[in-house]
């Protein structure tokens, strides 16, 4: 065998060893938190529309909080709109990380490898 | 067996496996909404856009825009999720009355279009990267190949299409892939028009182009002055082309802080936040804070690297530096607009880089065509050189 094939095949199989490695990982890790995403999609059907909805969102670390507490609010305007729904809930339920500050209103209900899953109170304003 | 495959057909071979593992890889699951994430963002991000393109295509850009600065300012909160309202509502909440001036509105109609096209789902925005990645590994490959040849061509568009950065965020709904897209292609276009392989007109509106997709395009200018000044000297133009190759980086400056001035910020402002908010300021400004470091900033990125690029990439990009302290070769020149391009990137929004993986990305073309004239040099070492 030629040297050009050696390396060609060495390199080659190493590279889609390490990205199918790392494209799985990702995946497994998503895969993790889906009991929680379950959760979400069924979020209307557990909860009473009127009172709150589970969403989600992964990853979060503290300086974003702010940031994600919008995003969920969008999420959770999506699926009332999806549903038909225009009223405004009294809680959110969130898929985070373990990183973020936890307010005094936020009770965690449900936890594994994705992350931490908290109820906390829509923020009227 | 394999070594009958004659050298031709193995270059033709590897880049075909290398972008049907892309495809495959990055297309698994793309319609699938808020599973796959990269940092969180792209369950946000693919709903954000979505939402946007939605209200573009029932309103239009323009409406969308004054909604954002001026019609839903005295809302009842009562409407807050009321249909058609909302997005306005929310992205003043989120962005202030400046939305336009974080993500500027190109990359959006890109999502228009495609939502037009494939329908109204999320994965309508996220096929817009997915297309765009595929088209920037094409784009190196043939740009490449006119210009250096058939095997460096092959192996840094295959690096680059088999990186689980650019796998990642070629699934992450956003502007940063088509702006990449644009970015490479002027950068490589600036090299083939100074070897005479490519017009003047393509090469002027690419660059303006690449500058105008999005904010990461700004940082192309210091970039296009360099190379329109080199291109002068080098090259034999009339002075209109000088001229106007000289005017692509005023263009873009001078119609941002025309946009940017529409919108009621100046470009002096915009610079003072990126100061402040994103850049080497905002770092210090941690570091003041809670014992951080700048080794805090190295770590986390040697982390991001060595997660999202991989070893193997790293050490052949390294092994394509230590050859070109050695001896000098024709690429450098290319691969160093390409590193300076990263690092303006890096350190201009140092504070972003510290917070998202997904900023390696503006590394990758680097990193992947270093790696592939490493590996096509190792490949071709006993014969005579490249050239």
């Amino acid at each position: 065998m030629k040297r050009i094939h050696i390396i060609t095949f060495l390199i080659l199989g190493c590279l889609i060893g390490s990205t199918i490695y790392k494209t799985a990982r990702h995946h497994q890790k998503a895969e993790a938190g889906r009991p929680v995403m379950e959760l979400m999609r069924k979020g209307n059907e557990v909860s009473k529309p009127d009172e709150g909805v589970v969403v989600s969102n992964s990853g979060l670390d503290s300086d974003w909080w702010e940031y994600e507490n919008h995003a969920a609010r969008f999420y959770l305007w999506r699926v009332f709109r999806d549903q038909g729904y225009d009223s405004s809930p009294e809680y959110i339920v969130v898929l985070t990380s373990d990183s973020v500050p936890v307010h005094q209103n936020d009770r965690v209900i449900f936890s594994n490898d994705a992350g931490y899953l908290l109820r906390f109170e829509v923020d009227q304003e | 067996m394999i070594s009958i495959i004659p050298t031709s057909s193995l270059h033709r071979l590897v880049l075909f496996i290398s972008i049907a593992v892309f495809l495959i890889s990055a297309g698994w699951g793309l319609g699938e909404p808020w599973l796959i994430g990269n940092n969180g963002d792209e369950a946000y991000a693919g709903a954000q856009y979505h939402a946007i393109s939605r209200h573009m295509l029932t309103h239009g850009p323009i409406r969308l825009h004054l909604a954002q600065l001026r019609m839903y300012h005295d809302i009842p909160e009562n409407d807050l999720f009321a249909e058609g309202k909302f997005d306005g509502v929310w992205l003043r909440k989120r962005y202030g009355d400046q939305f336009w001036v974080s993500r500027l509105p190109f990359g959006a109609l890109l999502h228009v279009a495609s939502m037009a096209i494939i329908g109204d789902t999320e994965a309508a925005i996220r096929f817009v990267p997915y297309c765009a990645t595929l088209l920037l590994i094409i784009i190196i490959y043939l740009l490449l190949r006119g210009r250096f040849g058939e095997s460096p061509a092959v192996w840094s568009a295959s690096i680059f299409a088999l990186t689980p950065s650019t796998i990642l965020n070629a699934r992450l709904a956003g502007y940063e892939l088509p702006c990449l897209l644009l970015v490479v292609a002027a950068l490589l276009l600036y090299d083939r028009y100074r070897e005479g392989l490519c017009g003047f007109s393509i090469v002027w509106f690419t660059c303006l182009a690449a500058g105008l997709m999005g904010w990461f395009g700004l940082y192309l200018v210091p970039i296009m002055i360099i190379e329109s000044l080199r291109l002068c000297r080098s090259v034999d133009m009339h002075w209109r082309e000088r001229l106007l190759l000289l005017l692509i980086p005023i263009v873009v400056v001078g119609l941002y802080a025309l946009y940017l001035h529409s919108l009621g910020q100046p470009l002096g402002e915009r610079l003072d936040y990126f100061w402040n908010a994103r850049s080497v300021g905002a770092v210090q400004a941690i570091e003041s804070e809670d014992g951080f470091s700048f080794w805090h900033f190295l770590h986390r990125t040697q982390k991001y690297f060595t997660n999202h690029v991989t070893v193997l990439p790293l050490l052949l990009a390294f092994g394509w530096v230590v050859q070109m302290l050695r001896h000098r070769s024709p690429e450098l020149s290319l691969l160093l607009t390409f590193a300076v391009f990263g690092l303006l990137c890096y350190t201009v929004s140092m504070r972003a880089a510290y917070e998202h993986r997904y900023y390696v990305l503006w590394w990758s073309p680097f990193i992947a065509c270093a790696g592939g004239f490493f590996v096509s040099r190792l490949c071709s070492s006993g014969q005579k050189g490249l050239e």
